[in-house]
C-alpha cells in the first residue's frame, strides 16, 4: 500500500476528470478528494476521541466516478472488533452521505475479524446481523458511553484553558456559559461533543452539565473536574498507546498521523485537590454519590 | 534488591510471564496474531537497546528468564501470572515449566495459576485439585476470554461468585483480573472494571489487583479503587510510559497516588513484554517534573520502596523481607499524600 501521503492527497482517481457528464460541473477532481478525506474527518475513534483521519487509519481513498472506496488500518490485529466495527460502518455513513457519491466500499485490513466486519458493513447487516452468535444488541449503549467520557473530558480541557489564560476562576466555572468560550477548537469542540449526546449549545448553556444536560451543583464541580481530569488523562494515555503501536506496526505510519488536537487545548488544570477520602465510601452512601457522578 | 543513593530497594516482579509463542505452539492465525501483538507493544515501549528480536521474544530459556529478572532485574522475588490461551496454542501460552522452576527457586517465585468459572461444577473440582498441587495463593483471571458461545464474562456473574467462594475457602486470597482486549466481538466495553466493584465489596477478605491499572479505563478503575479498600493496582504497561513519556508517566502515578493511595500500587514489569532492570532504573530514578509539582505531589523514596515491593508484601506474606529492607518507620496511611483542603464535601452522611 502507499503509505507515503497523507490521507487526502492520494490517490484521487484520475478517472474522476474523465467522465465530467456523470457529476455536478462543479465538482473537480480535487473538490471531490476533499470533500472524501472531510467526510473521512467526521469519523471518531470512539475510545480516543479523534478523527481516524488525524489518527493515520486512513490508507487509502480512492475515487472512481461516483465511487469511493478507502481502506482502513488499526493499532493492532486484536483491538476490539466492536469498536472497529463502528469505525468501518461510520465511514461507510459518512461517505454514502456526499451528494454525489452512489457506491462506498469500505475496507479495514489487518485485523483478525476484518473479514466479517467488510462483509457485515457492506451488506448493512447492522453489528447484531454481522455477529448473530457473539452479540446481544446494537452498539448504542457502547457509542454513548465513550460519547459521554469524550464530553467530560472536554469539559476539563476547555475549564483548563478558562483557568490558565481567560482569568476563570475554579469556584466561578459553575456559571461558564458557552457563550464565554473563545471562538474556535474549545468551543466547536465542545459543541461538538454536546451535539453527540444530542445536547442543545444554546450561546446560554452552562458548560458544566452533565450528559443529561443537568448543570453540575456548585457543591459538586470541585470532585466532578477532578474526576474529568482522570478520564482525560485516561483518554490521552490511550491514544498515546494506540499512535505508538500504529507507528510500530507501520513503518511508514508517522508520515499519516497529524498531532494530537487535544494537545494544543493544553492540560494541568489547578484545580484545588479534592480529599480523597471525602469520597471513600462510608457503608453505601457513596453508591448514590457514584451514580450521580457517572 | 536495588540500591541506588545509598538506599536499598526490597524488589518484588508482580506479574511475569514463562510463555512458548513458538512457530510449532501456534494453533491459528490468531496465535501468530496474538504474539505479534505483544511483540509490538515490547517494541514500541523498550528503550532500543532492550528490544529483542521477534524470534527469541517468542519463546525465551529459563536460563534468560532468571538472568533478566534475578541477576539483571534486580528481583528479590518474582510472582508468575499464567495465562491459558488454549484457543490459541496447542500446549497453551504459559509454558508448565513456570511451576517447575517455582518448585526449584520458592524463595524466589512464586507461582499462581487461573481458573475459568464457565467450566462450572467440574472447574470447582479442578480449581480444588489446583490449589492442593500449586499450594495457591492466587490466581489470575482473563475475564475477556472466548469460551464455548460465552463472550467473556464478569466477576459479577454468580459461576464467578460460586469460584470466588471456594478462593475464600482455599485460602486463596490474590485475585489478579486482566480485563480486556477482547478476540471476540462484545456489545459492551470488554475494559469495563464495574465487575470488580461489586466482588470487592462482596468478599472483603480478598484482594483484587486489577491488572494495568485498569487501562485504557484508568479513571473507572481509580473511582472503583478509592471506594473499595480491597483493590489494588498492577502497574504492568502503565510504567513503560516512563521511557517513551514520562510526563505522561507522571501524570498516571500522579492519579493513582492521589485516588488509591501508595499503599495499593503494585510494580510489575509483564515480563518478557518489557524486561524490569530499566523500569526500576528509571522509576527509581523518576520525579514528578518541577513545572507539574502544582499538581502532584513529589513521590518519595518510601512511595517507591513501597510500590516496587513491600505493597506486594503485604499481599503474599511468605515473602520475607530481610532485616533492614522494611521501612524505617511504620508506613503513614496513605491519605497523608492527599491535600486535605477542599471545597464541598460529596457523599457526606
Amino acid at each position: 500500500m502507499n503509505d507515503s501521503a497523507p490521507p487526502g492527497q492520494r490517490n484521487a482517481s484520475i478517472a474522476v476528470s474523465d467522465r465530467p457528464s456523470a457529476t455536478r460541473s462543479d465538482d473537480t477532481a480535487s473538490d471531490r478528494a476533499a470533500q472524501v478525506a472531510s467526510a473521512l474527518g467526521t469519523v471518531i475513534d470512539p475510545e480516543l476521541d479523534e478523527p481516524i483521519t488525524d489518527l493515520g487509519f486512513v490508507t487509502d481513498q480512492r475515487i472512481d466516478g461516483r465511487r469511493v472506496a478507502v481502506r482502513l488500518r488499526l493499532p493492532t490485529a486484536f483491538c476490539s472488533p466492536s469498536f472497529a466495527y463502528l469505525m468501518v460502518s461510520d465511514a461507510q455513513d459518512a461517505l454514502s452521505a456526499i451528494d454525489w457519491v452512489q457506491d462506498v466500499t469500505v475496507t479495514l485490513e489487518d485485523h483478525h475479524d476484518a473479514d466479517r466486519i467488510n462483509r457485515g458493513v457492506a451488506a448493512g447487516l447492522g453489528f447484531a446481523g454481522t455477529y448473530p452468535e457473539e452479540a446481544a444488541g446494537e452498539l448504542d449503549a457502547l457509542r454513548r458511553t465513550f460519547r459521554v467520557k469524550a464530553h467530560t473530558a472536554f469539559i476539563e480541557r476547555v475549564c483548563t484553558i478558562m483557568v490558565r489564560e481567560h482569568h476563570w476562576t475554579v469556584e466561578d466555572l459553575g456559571s461558564l456559559r458557552i457563550a464565554d468560550l473563545p471562538a474556535g477548537r474549545p468551543s466547536a469542540g465542545l459543541r461538538r461533543r454536546r451535539a453527540d449526546l444530542g445536547l442543545p449549545s444554546d450561546p446560554d448553556d452552562l458548560v458544566m452539565v452533565d450528559e443529561f444536560g443537568a448543570a453540575w451543583t456548585p457543591e459538586a464541580i470541585p470532585l466532578k473536574l477532578r474526576f474529568a481530569k482522570a478520564v482525560r488523562i485516561s483518554i490521552d494515555g490511550n491514544a498515546h498507546f494506540c499512535r505508538g503501536l500504529l507507528r510500530t506496526r507501520y513503518s511508514a505510519a508517522p508520515a499519516d498521523q497529524r498531532p494530537r488536537g487535544h494537545e494544543s487545548l493544553g492540560t494541568d488544570l489547578g484545580v484545588p485537590a479534592v480529599a480523597r477520602h471525602q469520597v471513600i465510601r462510608q457503608d453505601r452512601v457513596a453508591a448514590a454519590t457514584r451514580t450521580a457522578i457517572r | 534488591m536495588y540500591s541506588k543513593d545509598g538506599e536499598n530497594y526490597f524488589i518484588v516482579d508482580a506479574h511475569l510471564h514463562m510463555w512458548d509463542a513458538s512457530d510449532e505452539n501456534q494453533k491459528n492465525v490468531h496465535g501468530a496474531q496474538f504474539i505479534e501483538c505483544f511483540y509490538d507493544y515490547h517494541k514500541n515501549l523498550s528503550p532500543e537497546e532492550y528490544v529483542w528480536t521477534l524470534e527469541k521474544y517468542k519463546k525465551y530459556s529459563e536460563e534468560q528468564f532468571m538472568t533478566d529478572i534475578f541477576d539483571n532485574g534486580y528481583a528479590d522475588h518474582a510472582i508468575f501470572n499464567p495465562a491459558a490461551l488454549n484457543d490459541f496454542y496447542v500446549n497453551g501460552f504459559s509454558r508448565p515449566l513456570a511451576w517447575d522452576m517455582a518448585q526449584r527457586n520458592p524463595d524466589r517465585l512464586t507461582y499462581n495459576h487461573n481458573f475459568d468459572p464457565r467450566n462450572g461444577e467440574v472447574g470447582l473440582r479442578q480449581l480444588e485439585e489446583d490449589a492442593a498441587k500449586y499450594h495457591l495463593k492466587g490466581v489470575k483471571l482473563y475475564t475477556a476470554e472466548w469460551h464455548g458461545d460465552s463472550r467473556g464474562y464478569k466477576l459479577s456473574d454468580p459461576w464467578a461468585y460460586t469460584y470466588l467462594e471456594k478462593c475464600q475457602e482455599l485460602g486463596i486470597k490474590n485475585i489478579h483480573v486482566h480485563k480486556g482486549p477482547t478476540i471476540k466481538p462484545l456489545d459492551r466495553d470488554a475494559f469495563d472494571v464495574s465487575d470488580i466493584d461489586h466482588c470487592a465489596t462482596d468478599f472483603p477478605d480478598l484482594n483484587f489487583i486489577v491488572e494495568h491499572v485498569g487501562l485504557p479505563r484508568l479513571e473507572d478503575f481509580c473511582w472503583i479503587a478509592t471506594q473499595e479498600s480491597n483493590v489494588y493496582g498492577g502497574l504492568a504497561v502503565a510504567i513503560p510510559f516512563i521511557h517513551t513519556r514520562p510526563r505522561y508517566w507522571a501524570q498516571i502515578i500522579g492519579e493513582l497516588l492521589y485516588w488509591i493511595g501508595e499503599d495499593r500500587i503494585l510494580f510489575s514489569s509483564d515480563y518478557a513484554l518489557w524486561q524490569p532492570k530499566w523500569l526500576i532504573e528509571k522509576f527509581v530514578d523518576f520525579q514528578i517534573p518541577e513545572d507539574m509539582q502544582g499538581e502532584y505531589k513529589p513521590i518519595t523514596t518510601d512511595q517507591k520502596k513501597k510500590i516496587l515491593g513491600l505493597n506486594a508484601v503485604s499481599l503474599y506474606p511468605h515473602i520475607k523481607v530481610p532485616e533492614g529492607l522494611q521501612l524505617r518507620e511504620p508506613a503513614m496511611a496513605s491519605s497523608s499524600s492527599v491535600s486535605s483542603s477542599s471545597a464541598g464535601p460529596i457523599g457526606s452522611e
